[in-house]
């Protein structure tokens, strides 16, 4: 049957317009159904290798995303100040909109420097997807502002934004498993069935032939459900897990002593006086030779007659030195599984189970997200994760952890156009987030900005265009996330919906939904041009028309192709030897076959001197022990620290607020802070919630379904915030823990529900955040193991 | 004679709602009315604890205990061993006797709002909407429209786990009937004796 359907029979007028979904990153296949230019339905598109017919919540529901009352129609101003309870929006045209816009980045870039205008926009599937970003990047470059940035730092900073160039060399690459070849699926905080559509078919498929999945999440999410093995470690505690399995797997001699002697820089000798690697005979790295009992250079590649030592302590040239693995190899032997339970809730025998599965099944896959980053940890937890499967060789192979590349389309975000040294002008820089600065990812966790405008720290942010971003509830410390935008000299928004954090704006703009905008794309195995399914409604324009129209106005045109989106277009799919309009040609698109995923790579020799191509990390090898973030004075290896905040790290403020709040995962009909309003998608989960232990909430005396009050403390232990949320019991949490799903805080007037606001006594579980808790190297901040108390009103 | 059916992977299905919105956007039922919702059940203590989900929607019973609760006959077998409601017939008024009969809670009552966006509709969301008249019982029809067509029900096709197999009871060599005959899909509720044409299955061991 499912055949069959590849070959719909319709009988009426419909128009059918094959596109893809952009509502997340997975871009699903879609047939949308048109009947007199209105849209009717949209459904998966059996061609489509992704998702093969299949299709989420989201776009199943974009007709009342489309055509909803609730949109922003016009282009607003404000006639009355910030701070008074009614802004006096009035509808102007685009003209004068884009004009003002225009005209203020002029003031603000002549009075205070480009620098001082911040191009912010939001996570992916915003108003018209990720697929647009390049360009408003381009914009940002021309102007000359290195400020260009989102919510990377609490999404996936460690995984693929830039992921772990220093240890993994896969800077911007995306994790790319083969669940058809894998044998074992290990998730980290990755709700996967539900935040990767496409991928659940697959995954349980492997399950059906017997591959095991193996989920570590502190809450019983819908993957961790179907998972054969669930570990529920305490918030913020994956790092003193993982070292425990690396103690289990090195005790146990489960490690791939090949793998890592030839491809990581585990045999490298690390200077005990510096922490530096030892270098010698005109190379920059030595190992020592365990066959010949002698020091070796390596380049980073040793001859193949060497074998290289991993473990012991040698002496060079009256220099004191060890091979990066027995460092390794000192810390985990400290992580006893026994240790590791004390901290992590997660028993010893557990742990041990896990590990041996872990390492004797291969091909092993491994993968990660959002979960771990969320902690003042997160870097370190990742880097000790990202190892596992370097340490057990279970990489860059089929049905491994592996990684793929973009499509090549011509790259649009012109980064040349910025002068080098405002990368290291950039508030990331200038704030001494030298990892950051490194890897030049110049894009700025945004509590930054909120310093840099109340404090002028390092340098006052002035103005802020925004597109497709919920300010005022996407980032941790609303508040001061409000306050900030307060105290902007100028702030523009452009959104689907009327934000919470318009109500700071000085111009409002409407947006185009996902299915009113159009962009080029490769969809496996289709390259298409997406066409607009229906013209936007009201005055809304796509996020991309701003983007150019504005860049005229700035003096861009010739940078932005004329101002021809079409030419742009052309541009970027230049490698592919066609053009937009071809595309457009054929409604179906091109059939282009998908790239066959190439794996080994880093064995791949150079033409010029057949050495290995290695990975691009700094020594070329994967890399255990980072030597670079030794010298930018970061620890080199991942050892044991306690979340920040965390019953253990900040006891104090854990004697007024006893439980911990956790907040993260989302289930597959929302996208962030999005969708709430489509009523649909809300009849299915109509209210905000908070999940307590049923066990906590008798003692707490809290019915099910009972509205209760969440407070939490700011690091002085005075109190930040306050959430009211309808409580539902459940044992998906540990006792200690409670759980806040973010992204709430739109009504949805069609079913009686209003907005939720975004501060005090709303349903923003990023208001009960202090922001000052913060990874030093990735600029995460600590939202996973927060302390807090619960109370009936 | 065919008789159409599916049979639903527990072990697949994630609570994700997709099958509902497909439903939604495939029938324009009225808002609140449901033809297939998810029972979502919790068991044991944190962390020894478990989650199913379970898909409902009209069993299409062979035995037909809905129908033998209406006073109108306004419930009958039709074409592939579909149930289907006669709206012109449907006529108690506030207790509806078919309702109170389905063991699964599946059959709802229209009653209510009339359409999402009362002032703000699309002609062929007036059309769709004004197809469900106030009052009457509804149900899944398997998409009736759409096997006709040669299309899987919409929440078949729609399913990202691909839990929901769809196929012709009657059909002894298709992938339905043998799981069927095999006794690896049973009905929800064997106890009931109700010969439904919707299985249940646990393709993977429970964790």
């Amino acid at each position: 049957m499912r055949e069959n359907a590849s070959t719909p029979r319709m009988k009426d007028d419909t128009e059918k317009i094959f596109s893809y979904c952009i509502h997340c990153a997975a871009l699903c296949g879609v047939v949308a159904h048109v009947r007199d230019g209105y849209l009717i339905k949209v459904e998966g598109d059996p061609n489509a290798l992704n998702n093969a017919g299949t299709l989420c919540p989201k776009a199943l529901a974009a007709k009342q995303e489309v055509y909803h009352p609730g949109r922003l129609k016009f282009p607003m101003k404000r006639t009355k100040p910030k701070g008074d309870a009614d802004p006096g929006w009035t509808r102007i045209s685009w003209d004068q909109a884009l004009d003002t816009i225009a005209a203020r980045m002029k003031e603000i870039k002549a009075q205070y420097g480009p620098e001082s205008f911040f191009l912010q926009k939001g996570s992916t599937g915003g108003s018209a997807g990720a697929e647009w970003y390049g360009f408003f990047n381009r914009l940002a470059n021309l102007y000359g502002s290195p400020n260009f940035g989102g919510t990377g730092h609490i999404c996936c900073y460690s995984r693929s934004c830039p992921g772990l160039p220093l240890h993994l060399g896969n800077k911007r690459l995306h994790p790319s498993i083969d669940y058809e070849k894998t044998n074992l699926i290990f998730l980290v905080g990755y709700n996967i069935l539900h935040t990767e559509p496409p991928l659940a078919r697959k995954i349980f498929d492997a399950q059906q032939r017997g591959a095991k999945l193996i989920v570590v999440d502190p809450l019983l999410s819908p993957t961790a459900a179907k998972a054969d093995i669930w570990l529920a470690p305490r918030p913020g505690t994956d790092l003193a897990l993982f070292l425990a399995l690396h103690h289990v797997i090195i005790h146990e001699d489960l490690y791939d002593a090949d793998f890592l002697s030839s491809w990581t820089n585990a045999p490298f000798l690390v200077r005990e006086d510096s922490g530096l690697f030892l270098s010698g005979d005109g190379a920059p790295y030595m190992v020592w030779d365990s066959e010949h009992g002698a020091p070796c250079p390596a380049d980073p590649w040793v001859p193949p007659h060497v074998r290289p030592a991993l473990t012991g302590s040698y002496v060079v040239s009256g220099v004191a030195c060890r091979p990066a693995w027995q460092l390794f190899s000192d810390l985990a032997g400290r992580c006893s599984p026994e240790w590791a339970q004390e901290i992590t809730w997660v028993p010893a025998d557990e742990i041990r189970r896990v590990a041996r599965l872990y390492a004797t099944t291969k091909p092993a896959s491994t993968d990660w997200y959002n979960g771990i980053h969320r902690s003042s940890n997160a870097f370190y937890t990742a880097v000790a994760l990202a190892l596992l499967p370097i340490v057990t060789g279970n990489w860059d192979l089929p049905g491994a952890l592996a990684f793929e590349s973009d499509p090549p389309f011509n790259d649009v975000k012109g980064t040349r156009y910025l002068n080098k040294d405002w990368i290291h002008k950039s508030l990331v820089a200038a704030a001494g987030f030298k990892v950051r600065a490194h890897n030049q990812e110049y894009v700025g966790p945004m509590n930054l900005v909120a310093d840099a405008i109340l404090t002028g720290k390092p340098y006052p942010i002035r103005g802020m265009l925004s597109l497709a971003s919920g300010l005022g509830t996407s980032n941790p410390n609303s508040k001061r996330m409000m306050e900030a935008l307060r105290q902007l000299e100028f702030l523009a928004m452009g959104d689907i919906w009327q934000t919470p954090a318009m109500e700071m704006a000085d111009l409002i703009l409407p947006c185009a939904t996902p299915w009113e905008s159009e962009f080029v794309n490769y969809n496996a195995p289709y390259l298409m041009y997406r066409q607009p399914i229906v013209k936007p409604q009201h005055e809304a324009w796509p996020d991309l028309k701003i983007v150019f129209e504005l860049a005229k106005r700035l003096g861009y045109a010739k940078e932005f192709w004329d101002g021809d989106i079409k030419k742009a277009f052309n541009y970027m799919l230049e490698p592919f030897q066609v053009t937009a309009d071809e595309l457009a040609a054929s409604p179906r698109g091109i059939r282009h076959a998908p790239p066959q995923p190439r794996y080994r790579r880093y064995a791949a020799r150079e033409e010029k001197n057949g050495k290995p191509k290695g990975v691009a990390t700094p020594t070329g090898r994967l890399e255990i022990y980072s030597e670079r973030l030794k010298s930018l004075g970061y620890d080199p290896l991942p050892y044991w620290r306690e979340p920040e905040p965390g019953p253990f790290s900040t006891p104090e403020l854990f004697r007024e607020f006893p439980l911990i709040l956790s907040s993260g995962f989302k289930p597959m009909h929302w996208l962030h802070g999005q969708l709430r309003a489509v009523p649909w998608l809300r009849e299915c989960q109509e209210e905000p919630f908070v999940w307590i232990n049923r066990r906590t909430a008798l003692k707490l005396g809290v019915q099910d379904g009972e509205e209760v009050l969440v407070e939490t403390p700011r690091r002085d232990g005075t109190v930040q915030g306050h959430a009211r949320l309808k409580a539902m019991l459940t044992e998906a949490v540990h006792p200690q823990v409670i759980y806040i799903p973010y992204g709430w805080w739109q009504g949805c007037d069609s079913l009686g529900l209003n907005d939720y606001g975004n501060l005090d006594g709303s349903a923003n579980v990023n208001n009960l955040y202090d922001d000052s808790f913060t990874d030093p190297v990735s600029g995460t901040i600590g939202m996973v193991s927060y302390p807090c108390r619960v109370r009936r009103e | 004679m065919a008789r159409y059916g599916l049979a639903i992977d527990l072990s697949r299905c994630t609570g994700c709602y997709a099958c509902i919105i497909a439903c939604k956007s495939e029938n324009s039922t009225l808002p609140g009315v449901f033809w297939i919702r998810i029972d979502e059940k919790e068991q044991g203590e944190h962390p020894k604890v478990a989650r199913s989900y379970t898909p409902l929607l009209c069993m299409q019973c062979g035995e037909v205990p809905c129908a033998q609760a209406c006073p109108s006959e306004a419930i009958s077998k039709g074409e592939g061993g579909i149930i289907f409601i006669d709206e012109e017939r449907c006529i108690c008024d506030a207790v509806k006797p078919c309702i109170a009969a389905c063991p699964f809670e599946v059959l709802m009552a229209n009653k209510g709002r009339l359409s999402y966006f009362p002032d703000y509709l699309t002609p062929h969301e007036k059309q769709a909407y004004e197809a469900h008249r106030h009052a009457v019982v509804e149900k899944c029809t398997l998409c009736h429209h759409r096997i006709t067509a040669g299309l899987l029900p919409a929440c078949v096709q729609t399913c990202p786990s691909q839990a929901m197999i769809f196929g012709d009871l009657d059909e002894p060599q298709g992938d339905l009937a043998q799981l069927v005959s095999r006794g690896e899909a049973k009905p929800l509720r064997e106890d009931l004796k109700a010969d439904p044409s919707v299985f249940y299955l646990q393709r993977l061991a429970a964790p």
